[in-house]
């Protein structure tokens, strides 16, 4: 029985939480992603450095000064990594 | 074999949540353009029928300059209370400015054309039905569906006001702003200010 590799970037529950959070949405601020995943903002924002150094999100500022804040999106790299992984998954219980 | 069973739990609880707290945006925006087209086109015509003043179409001009910082500031608005975009307010947005950019286009071509007259008013109102119709069906919001149909048609029906009645055309058009996007845009705010 032959099973796929599982994307190890993904293979980490806050990094699986905010590519799933950006799939369904066009963009989320830091904010969002730390209220909806309930991680602390330093690993938050590590985790969110990695997946942009992967490509799988693009990350820019928006506003300036005290009303300036962290915009995430999910790149086409992303969004397709997201779903060769899911269906990697699903894969697993299907030979299973 | 567990781990696995939790990604996608994850995947799918994270999925619910973002559609479950999907707060409905872009209301101030309807009620903007929808107030803006039909001021604007009831000043048109007194510029027009009462002022006799071949310049009116310029008024539209204002519009714009008025409507285009305003939205924008709306739109930082929304962001800003809502923390987050959806695609369904991305394509309404890419939608209403395709639709806003065809108008202008269309009616300087229709002018140069000389079919301004009898085309270029019915076709902005089967335009911003057609907008306030896909719109609706987006949001899911009934009144906006139905006002979009009333302004499509009303937009239709302006084509028989041709030759001496053409004026007439943009009090037509202005109710049928006030049909697709005023009421709709007032009823959608009502929606959501009682969490409906």
């Amino acid at each position: 029985m032959e099973f796929k590799d599982l994307d190890p970037l993904l293979h980490n529950e806050l990094r699986l939480k905010v590519m799933a959070a950006l799939d369904s949405l066009d963009d989320a601020d830091f904010v969002y992603l730390k209220e909806l995943t309930k991680a602390t903002s330093g690993n938050l924002s590590v985790q969110l450095s990695n997946l942009e150094e992967a490509g799988y999100i693009k990350m820019y500022r928006s506003g300036g000064g005290r009303s300036s804040h962290t915009i995430c999106r999910i790149t086409d790299k992303g969004s397709m990594a997201l779903q060769h992984y899911q269906r990697a998954l699903l894969s697993y219980f299907q030979q299973k | 074999m567990e781990e696995n069973f939790d990604a996608l739990q994850v995947i799918a609880s994270t999925r619910g949540k973002v559609d479950m707290d999907k707060a409905p945006t872009g209301e101030n925006i309807f009620l903007l353009w929808g107030l803006l087209t039909s001021v604007f086109f009831l000043l048109q015509f007194v510029l027009w029928k009462c002022l006799h003043q071949p310049w009116c179409m310029w008024v539209w001009l204002a519009a714009v300059l008025i409507g285009w910082p305003w939205m924008i500031v709306l739109i930082h608005r929304d962001h800003d209370r809502t923390h987050r975009r959806t695609h369904e307010s991305k394509i309404i947005l890419n939608l209403w400015i395709f639709i806003g950019a065809s108008c202008a286009v269309g009616g300087l071509a229709l002018g140069f054309a000389d079919l301004f007259e009898s085309l270029a008013m019915p076709l902005i109102g089967l335009l911003i039905g057609t907008g306030a119709f896909v719109s609706g069906q987006i949001i899911r919001f009934r009144p906006k569906t139905i006002g979009g149909i009333i302004g499509a048609t009303i937009g239709m029906l302006s084509f028989t006001l041709q030759d001496d009645l053409w004026n007439w055309q943009m009090l037509t058009l202005s109710l049928a702003s006030v049909a697709a996007l005023v009421i709709p845009g007032f009823l959608y705010k009502k929606s959501i200010r009682n969490g409906v």
